[in-house]
């Protein structure tokens, strides 16, 4: 890369994707699949076999938390790195269009400040750690009673604030933000997995498939956790008002094999593991309960659709291509149809690889924007 | 007429797969589209896409292949080697015999020839089909210079891809400048420095005298009208397009540069129609765009559905991308026949032309290069012959960059200062 191509007005530059073995499933991509599995699995389930990669971030730990490093410090360390090292590699991919530069920058700082530092800050601080980024049921521990009557029982200013924190963010902020910019403004500007999906994940947003059957699938699934998640926290909660129910055993368990299946297998292990193989989004896609109230909002109540320029569409098919939800954007492009799919999460690649401008995200209410 | 016709397309292009579609969107009938070039239908303007990697062949698709089953449309890879319009049917190459009621032509076009000497030497090819983009796979091995004839759209889209393989190329055109037929200078100049700034070197104002080869009968030099020799390993010809008409002519239709048609894209024979590339207005008009052949298509399957409306051709409109720069055109921007407003920011990459009529300031075209623009708006505009004035008093309304972008901003600040 030299100057001169630097100061080229820079489209998206996507030649030889579909060559590389790396970003398209060669024995590359496969290494780096069984090694992003493995690590999640250590982290989530073996920490001690990484005990002595861990201790490296003692001194850091030490500094900002006032208590030595553990595994999910080592992790969160390395996640944090993650999104801002492939955040400054997105910045200069699309580095000709201001709303990815902006949405960038966006995912960066709120991984470092509110799903880092601040956390940190609030264990030196000796209250709980805490994000400010993650909502019930994307976190479902912030709506469950434990979490619930500590924050708001404890007297303590700042865990009180952080209570009414979660309840404003989880019953008001998320329908009013979505009705307004659609579920973008969480999954693509400020969610920490959906952050890490936007700038690690990039490479590899091509490798999710856009056939009506994967659509199929994914309506089940992300729906089905939503449905399952929704009665657990009713369970754990119907049970906290009755202690003595014979249910309350069975809600506790139901809840541990919920953070096993879904909060580890599913939003890590296969989450991130699998990045290589199948795509950027496999747990935004077809897990993430979050992302499926999100959905249903945006679907039905938001001003937030994709809209089509004329009859400009040459049906090309870059931009079904590298949507990392797998949505057939082109079958709705090509017939100049408004795009309004409870799915899609706004990252605006679609209109960035478009080679004739047809795709425009749009939130205003007027038709014109 | 029978209660579910037999209707046969032949051509899987643009205009025949259009047709098909709104076909069974108004109706019941048999739909049977026959292709010699592909199984499927592709996206066209997507093989440069295919070419450099940036897609697969299968992302070319523009419908899953359950769409052609649900629809009812049945796709037959073969060869029509013969049409009997006056016993309707036609004869496939292995002598099989179809009948039909309504037959479309939608053949299209291919690459025209040069008529240089040489021009058949290994090496040397066109670009316009599936097939010349295998035979381009095969023809870049081992090329370290390529030429690229012609200056037209499609020429610049070669450019583009053989400098991904980062292969030199040198472009030869008879215009004095790049896409001159289309753009004004203003427009071609940026265009120039932006595909030279790719690497791309430009021999302007020239023509091919003469292409030769090396022993192998591979093509080695191409002779330049100005007096100098290239040497080259591969030639792409990119010198326009041209109807095929030989099923047609030899079917006995009427049949001058293209398949001549009315404005119901009925042919010289009952029941049989054309359209798309392959078509001829009655006025000698061709419309050789991909653009055009799907508004073709649509209209056509309304014809042979028995709902025939005269073809009413709406303004001229273009979209195309030069290497990473966007351009857009509505209407006829000729910048000697009419007056413009120009807009140039200082980037060198962007550029809004509004052409108008300097008697009564009624737009007539808008230009647009790096700027994403309304297609409805603009569209709107050039037909009602709208006053310049009120068109950049509502510059605004026309935008259609991204979210964050400071276009639409700065060109309504340059569009507030009116015109000069």
């Amino acid at each position: 890369m030299n100057l001169v191509q630097i100061t080229l007005p820079p489209s998206v530059d996507n030649t030889n994707t579909m060559r590389s073995g790396w970003k398209r499933r060669g024995v590359a991509a496969y290494l780096l699949g069984i090694v992003l599995t493995t690590f999640y699995v250590l982290v989530y389930w073996y920490p001690e076999a990484l005990a002595g990669f861990t201790v490296l971030f003692d001194p850091l730990s030490e500094w900002m938390r006032r208590a030595p490093a553990d595994q999910w410090f080592m992790y969160g360390s390395l996640y944090t790195l993650a999104i801002l090292v492939m955040g400054v590699r997105m910045l200069y991919r699309y580095r000709g269009n201001r709303y990815q530069m902006w949405r960038t920058w966006s995912v960066m700082v709120f991984q470092l400040v509110a799903a880092y530092i601040l956390p940190a800050l609030f264990l030196a601080m000796e209250r709980q750690e805490f994000y400010l980024t993650y909502f019930w049921p994307l976190k479902p521990e912030y709506l469950l009673p434990g979490s619930i009557d500590v924050l708001l029982g404890s007297g303590d200013a700042l865990l009180t604030f952080l209570g009414g924190w979660t309840l404003v963010m989880s019953f008001v902020a998320v329908p009013v933000l979505t009705y307004f910019f659609g579920k973008r403004w969480y999954c693509s500007w400020v969610c920490g997995c959906g952050g890490l999906a936007e700038t690690l994940g990039d490479p590899f947003r091509q490798n999710g498939s856009y056939s009506m059957t994967s659509w199929k699938i994914e309506r089940w699934t992300v729906h089905s956790v939503l449905v399952i998640i929704v009665g657990v926290t009713a369970a754990l909660w119907w049970t906290h008002g009755h202690p003595d129910s014979v249910l309350a055993p069975y809600a506790q368990t139901t809840w541990r094999v919920y953070g096993f299946v879904i909060g580890g297998l599913f939003s890590g292990v296969i989450g991130v593991g699998f990045y290589p193989i199948l795509g950027s989004r496999i747990w935004c896609r077809f897990g993430c309960p979050m992302a499926a109230i999100l959905g249903v909002l945006q679907k039905w109540f938001s001003r937030f659709r994709i809209t089509t320029n004329g009859g400009q569409c040459i049906s090309c098919g870059n931009c079904s291509a590298y949507c990392e939800m797998g949505i057939d954007v082109r079958s709705y492009a090509q017939r100049g149809m408004d795009i309004k799919r409870a799915s899609c999460v706004g990252c605006g690649v679609c209109s960035s690889v478009c080679p004739r401008g047809v795709l425009r995200l749009e939130s205003s209410n007027a038709k014109r924007g | 007429m029978p209660e579910r016709s037999q209707i046969i397309i032949i051509g899987n292009g643009a205009a025949g797969i259009t047709a098909a579609r709104h076909l069974r969107k108004l109706g019941n009938d048999h739909i049977t589209v026959i292709s010699a070039e592909t199984p499927f239908h592709y996206a066209r303007p997507g093989l440069m896409y295919a070419f450099m990697g940036q897609l697969e062949h299968r992302h070319l698709q523009p419908y899953a292949d359950d769409f052609w089953k649900a629809n009812r449309i049945d796709l037959l890879h073969d060869t029509v080697v013969k049409i009997d319009a006056k016993g309707q049917c036609l004869t496939l190459a292995n002598g099989e015999t179809r009948s039909y009621d309504k037959l479309l032509l939608a053949t299209g076009s291919r690459g025209r020839r040069g008529g240089w000497a040489g021009e058949d030497l290994r090496g040397v090819q066109r670009f316009t089909s599936m097939h010349d983009l295998a035979l381009l796979e095969q023809n870049v091995v081992g090329v370290q210079h390529a030429a690229v004839i012609g200056g037209g759209l499609t020429a610049i889209e070669v450019a583009e891809m053989l400098r991904s393989r980062s292969i030199a190329v040198t472009m030869i055109m008879r215009d004095e400048h790049l896409a001159g037929h289309l753009l004004p200078n203003e427009e071609s100049i940026i265009i120039e420095r932006h595909v030279q700034r790719h690497g791309v070197s430009l021999r302007c104002g020239t023509e091919v005298v003469c292409m030769r080869g090396g022993a192998n009968g591979r093509v080695s030099h191409v002779d330049v009208s100005d007096g100098t020799t290239l040497d080259v390993q591969l030639v792409v010809t990119c010198i326009g397009v041209e109807p095929v008409t030989e099923l047609a002519r030899d079917a006995g239709l009427d049949v001058r540069t293209g398949i001549v048609v009315n404005d119901r894209f009925e042919t010289s024979m009952p029941n049989v129609y054309a359209a798309g590339d392959c078509a001829e207005h009655a006025n000698g008009l061709l419309e050789l765009s991909w653009y055009a052949a799907k508004s073709h298509g649509e209209h056509v399957a309304r014809t042979i559905h028995g709902d025939a409306q005269p073809y009413r051709r709406g303004i001229p409109f273009d979209a195309a991308k030069f290497f990473d720069i966007e351009y857009q055109s509505y209407g006829i921007v000729d910048a000697q026949a009419f007056a413009s407003w120009t807009w140039a920011p200082p980037d060198g990459h962007r550029f809004v032309r509004i052409a108008y009529d300097a008697r009564t300031c009624s737009v007539v075209g808008i230009h647009a290069l790096g700027v994403r623009l309304r297609a409805d708006v603009c569209t709107a505009w050039v037909e009602r012959g709208t006053h310049v004035d009120e068109v950049l008093h509502d510059i605004r309304k026309a935008c259609f960059d991204p979210e964050l972008y400071l276009t639409p901003q700065q060109l309504h600040e340059a569009a507030t200062r009116g015109r000069p």
